[in-house]
């Protein structure tokens, strides 16, 4: 294929990813973001030729970027809050046992989107990183075992538990975010 | 059901909502939701977040971005490289032999079979050596680390139980060998130097661009992947899958 050709191919298969390539990117580095993305593109365009499978180009592009981002000595360097995991895993466990998930609807219904980011940002990454690439960036899940090399079942395990830790932590953080709670439901136990 | 189907269940839940769950699983899944209310909130709490997540809005990306890529893609290719090559000196650890590499590299690539690098080549040879006879008797403790260049375990994933280990040597350098048992098989975790590992081409370009490295000859497998300070080699009569999912 012509030079001309290749790059025409290239910026009809990959640059359509481009913003949501760059949302990925921000969960490695804000800052860093855009050159992460910038050098991923510059290398899957020397490949680009060898691609032959076009439906397997978003979950290649997506393994580049985390690839490009982990070489990053300051994404290795970032270290997120340590989590008590079980605690929330029992926060969700409380609200389950009940038979009924309505409570955390009306929390979520006024959770913002910015404190809903930050929450998922608060995850251990592979839960966080396995929800995020499914919910917000529509990646099937075969595609989230290629970007991530996890087996899918674990995959499967981590979006699961990623949503569960979720739940758990605005369970637990509804006072202190002052959210509204419906009427009757339980407050706060302080576990 | 059992409390373990029940737990089972749990891990499953977001991939029965997500509609990515087969046939079979869906109505093993089905049948447990009928008789478990748990498991039905537990459900809505996946629906609940698929929902609200999905709907967040990405934010496009920058217009000089777009450009930048598309005047990237018009560079020449030694300056692209010249590039790397400064940004990977600021960068530290694997990745500078990873950047140096200039690779890009993913299974996703269709690949021409190359022949296993030299490193990889001894260590299938020391592998079918051992085939078939006697293993050294396994030293346990000061003994052990005292006979092993590498003498910390490379692996503990569930179900693996150490048989024996040795030292033996790889390209001429000393490499430790460990045997663990699986089931009804023996594979063979050699650990090597930082910079053997990294002086293989293949295993530079596949490590940097998949987290590890993956061939197979005849029956055999090979997987590798580096370590905190060292690289490592797993081989065995097993698909590479079975052979990866020993990492833990």
């Amino acid at each position: 294929m012509s030079a001309s050709g290749q790059e025409r191919r290239f910026e009809r298969l990959a640059l359509p990813h481009l913003s949501r390539l760059v949302a990925f990117a921000r969960r490695f580095s804000a800052p860093d973001a855009e050159d992460y993305v910038q050098e991923a593109f510059a290398r899957a365009f020397r490949a680009f030729d060898q691609i032959e499978d076009e439906g397997a180009v978003r979950s290649w592009l997506y393994r580049i970027v985390a690839t490009v981002a982990s070489e990053d000595q300051r994404t290795r360097a970032r270290r997120r809050e340590l989590l008590d995991v079980s605690q929330l895993e029992a926060r969700h466990e409380d609200l389950v046992a009940s038979g009924d998930a309505g409570p955390l609807e009306v929390l979520l219904a006024a959770l913002s989107s910015q404190r809903l980011r930050e929450a998922l940002d608060s995850l251990p990454e592979e839960f966080s990183q396995a929800v995020e690439l499914h919910d917000l960036h529509e990646l099937k899940y075969r595609e989230i075992a290629e970007v991530t090399g996890a087996p899918i079942g674990t995959v499967m395990s981590r979006i699961s538990r990623g949503r569960r830790l979720l739940a758990g932590l605005i369970l637990s953080h509804a006072d202190e975010w002052e959210l509204p709670r419906r009427k009757g439901s339980p407050k706060e136990n302080n576990r | 059901m059992s409390a373990l189907a029940h737990d089972e269940v749990q891990e499953l839940l977001a991939a029965f909502a997500d509609g990515e769950l087969g046939t079979g699983s869906r109505e093993e899944v089905d049948a447990h939701l009928s008789g478990c209310a748990r498991c039905r909130a537990a459900l809505s709490v996946q629906r609940q977040f698929h929902t609200r997540l999905s709907r967040m809005h990405v934010p496009e990306a920058s217009s000089p971005l777009l450009e930048q890529i598309r005047a990237r893609l018009h560079e020449p290719g030694k300056a692209r490289a010249r590039e790397l090559r400064r940004r990977a000196t600021t960068w530290s650890g694997w990745a500078v032999a990873a950047a140096l590499a200039l690779i890009v590299g993913s299974g996703l690539l269709p690949r021409r079979s190359a022949p296993p690098p030299p490193m990889v080549v001894a260590a299938l040879a020391d592998y079918r050596g051992h085939a078939g006879r006697e293993l050294p008797a396994l030293a346990t403790g000061a003994a052990l680390r005292a006979g092993l260049p590498q003498a910390k375990e490379p692996l503990n994933a569930a179900g693996l139980r150490l048989v024996s280990a040795w030292q033996t040597t790889l390209q001429g350098e000393p490499a430790s060998v460990f045997a663990y048992r699986i089931g009804d098989r023996v594979v063979f975790a050699y650990v090597v130097s930082e910079s053997l590992f990294f002086r293989q081409p293949a295993v530079r370009e596949m490590v940097a661009g998949q987290g590890r490295y993956v061939t197979a000859d005849g029956k055999q497998s090979v997987v590798g992947w580096p370590l905190a300070d060292s690289g490592l080699l797993i081989v065995g009569d097993a698909p590479a899958a079975e052979l990866e999912s020993l990492r833990t």
